[in-house]
């Protein structure tokens, strides 16, 4: 007989904001569509910023969000945050975790000079978002570069595996800031017309901003069969060139899930459109898959690299996936880059029954992370 | 064996006068990193561990303030090598690096930062398999306070019953 302890720890709900708007719908019929959200956006024109073109979150979902809570009209990275961590809390049962993954939580804070604002400091964002939705059991703040979403989700999958929490909200959020663009573009890491991730002219990433939230729960649904992380121990901002690192954090994730690599249909990339970056993930990949590299494609086109919400977002699109029966595209792709595996996806593919997916992502600090995800 | 380090200075600001000139020759860039890093470096060069399986050793560190220094001298530069200590995970990257640690890897940011958190989970870890052992710090150099950190370089589980701090503070004393 099956006990509840003994059920794999499943994601039992998504909700999602991002530049291609409210919910999950417009995720779903962009990712149908093969879409990209990026756009001019006049908040970044001109010095110092590299590029104008990134994934902001619509101009009407900001108002509706500042209408819908007007005490919080000025906490951007509390409202995009609580806007999703409210749709699954209804569905959040016994002792509700939560997790917030973010890297620079509400950085406009600090840009306008509002030094005493708590959310300036994520783990008090973290804090005042559980207590805003009445969750009382343990509450963490995961911020490591792009990998924190990934590792969010290990960190509330771990919570459920040790029984400190029956149900866990992971929530994912990052803003469009100054800071964020002045700093890729003092880095010169940017796109100018916007990213072109594993493309043979790549030439940088794409930001973007969005909150993404998934629900932890034994059940049901998607599981979380398996994860792992590792350092390159190599460069503080670039990958290394071998792709070791992240090959390490895939193994781990797969040693985990008990899946052997053949068994994997699809692979999320973290496909930023940074020369680096891709080239690496296309040998980690080989690392891992031989010659037999599955189905892989990266949503950076989509709506931009979120950075801290990245990893959440981006399992939320490989639930989506599963559900539809899609493999999804690479927005902004255009001619493939010669050292890329040939399973690479350029348009998304319907009628698929994806199995097992795997979700990788990669950061500065050389961090890598990998989910492995099972129907 | 478990060893614990724990280092302060009078304020936020850590000094690297004796600590560059020992970290000269094998990591050249240390006086240009932020306070965070380099108080961390510090940490675990204390400890004075001989690291093994370093592909199975994890780092998790945990902080209250991470890269507020930082972020705040980004803010009046915006200089590229400054964005590159804006996170407060560029602490546990530069410990990977120095030490060639590829384990699994977490920075957690606590209202405390008291390194509690980080202690549970290198805990998870040991016992989960996915690290042999694991280095648990909890540091902070912004904000008012002094800059501090705890180290523990964690090889057996051990009960956990206060934060890593008092832990740390308690090991590292001399007898």
């Amino acid at each position: 007989m099956t006990t509840p302890a003994d059920k794999p720890v499943a994601i039992t709900g998504c909700a999602a904001i991002t530049a291609c708007g409210d919910g999950l719908a417009p995720l779903e019929r962009a990712l149908a569509d093969n879409a990209s959200a990026l756009r001019p956006c006049a908040r970044f024109t001109g010095s110092p910023y590299q590029t104008n073109v990134v994934g902001a979150v619509p101009d009407e979902a900001w108002a509706t969000l500042r209408e819908g809570d007007p005490g919080h009209a000025g906490a951007p990275a509390f409202l995009l945050a609580n806007h999703v961590i409210r749709r699954l809390r209804p569905r959040a049962t016994g002792r509700v975790g939560l997790v917030l993954s973010t890297t620079k939580a509400d950085i406009v804070a600090l840009e306008r000079g509002d030094t005493g604002n708590r959310h300036i400091l994520p783990g008090q964002l973290a804090a005042d978002l559980a207590a805003a939705n009445d969750i009382t059991g343990p509450v963490r703040c995961v911020s490591v570069a792009c990998v924190s979403g990934l590792l969010a989700i290990q960190t509330g999958a771990e919570l459920i595996r040790r029984g400190e929490a029956d149900s866990v909200i992971v929530a994912g959020v990052d803003l469009l800031s100054h800071f964020v663009v002045a700093g890729f573009s003092a880095l010169k890491s940017l796109d100018p017309e916007g990213c072109r991730p594993f493309d043979k002219d790549r030439i940088g990433l794409s930001v973007g901003e969005g909150a993404g939230a998934i629900l932890l729960a034994r059940g049901a649904g998607m599981t979380v069969a398996g994860w792992g992380s590792s350092n390159d121990a190599n460069h503080l901002t670039g990958p290394s060139r071998d792709g070791s690192g992240l090959a390490l954090a895939m193994q781990r994730a797969l040693r985990r899930a008990g899946v052997a690599p053949g068994d994997v249909d699809y692979v999320h990339a973290h496909g930023t459109g940074t020369l680096y970056n891709d080239s690496m993930e296309a040998l980690a990949l080989r690392w891992v898959f031989g010659d037999r590299v599955p189905a892989f494609s990266s949503s950076k086109g989509l709506f931009g690299h979120t950075l801290g919400a990245a990893g959440v977002l981006e399992t939320v699109l490989c639930v989506i996936a599963a559900n539809d029966g899609l493999v999804p595209g690479t927005p902004r792709l255009r001619v493939p880059a010669d050292d890329m595996p040939a399973t690479l996806q350029i348009e998304s593919r319907h009628g698929a029954k994806l199995r097992t997916i795997m979700k990788i992502n990669a950061g500065f600090g050389g961090t890598n992370a990998a989910l492995a995800l099972r129907i | 064996m478990n060893r614990a380090a724990h280092i302060q200075f009078p304020t936020a600001e850590v000094p690297d006068g004796a600590w560059a000139a020992r970290f000269s020759t094998s990591c050249p860039r240390f006086g240009r990193m932020d306070g965070l890093s380099r108080l961390a470096l510090m940490a675990v060069e204390s400890l004075g561990v001989e690291f093994e399986n370093r592909d199975e050793v994890g780092v998790c560190l945990e902080t209250r303030y991470g890269s507020l220094g930082a972020d705040r001298q980004f803010l009046r530069t915006l200089s590229p090598s400054v964005f590159s200590y804006t996170l407060p995970s560029t602490a546990v990257g530069e410990i990977c690096i120095r030490h060639k640690l590829r384990g699994p890897v977490l920075c957690l940011l606590t209202e405390s930062g008291d390194g509690r958190q980080a202690l549970e989970h290198g805990q998870a870890w040991l016992m989960s398999g996915e690290a042999t052992s694991c280095l648990c710090l909890c540091a902070d150099a912004s904000g008012d306070h002094p800059a501090e950190a705890a180290a523990l370089y964690l090889r057996e589980s051990v009960k956990v019953i206060g934060s890593l701090r008092e832990l740390c503070i308690t090991l590292a004393r001399p007898v």
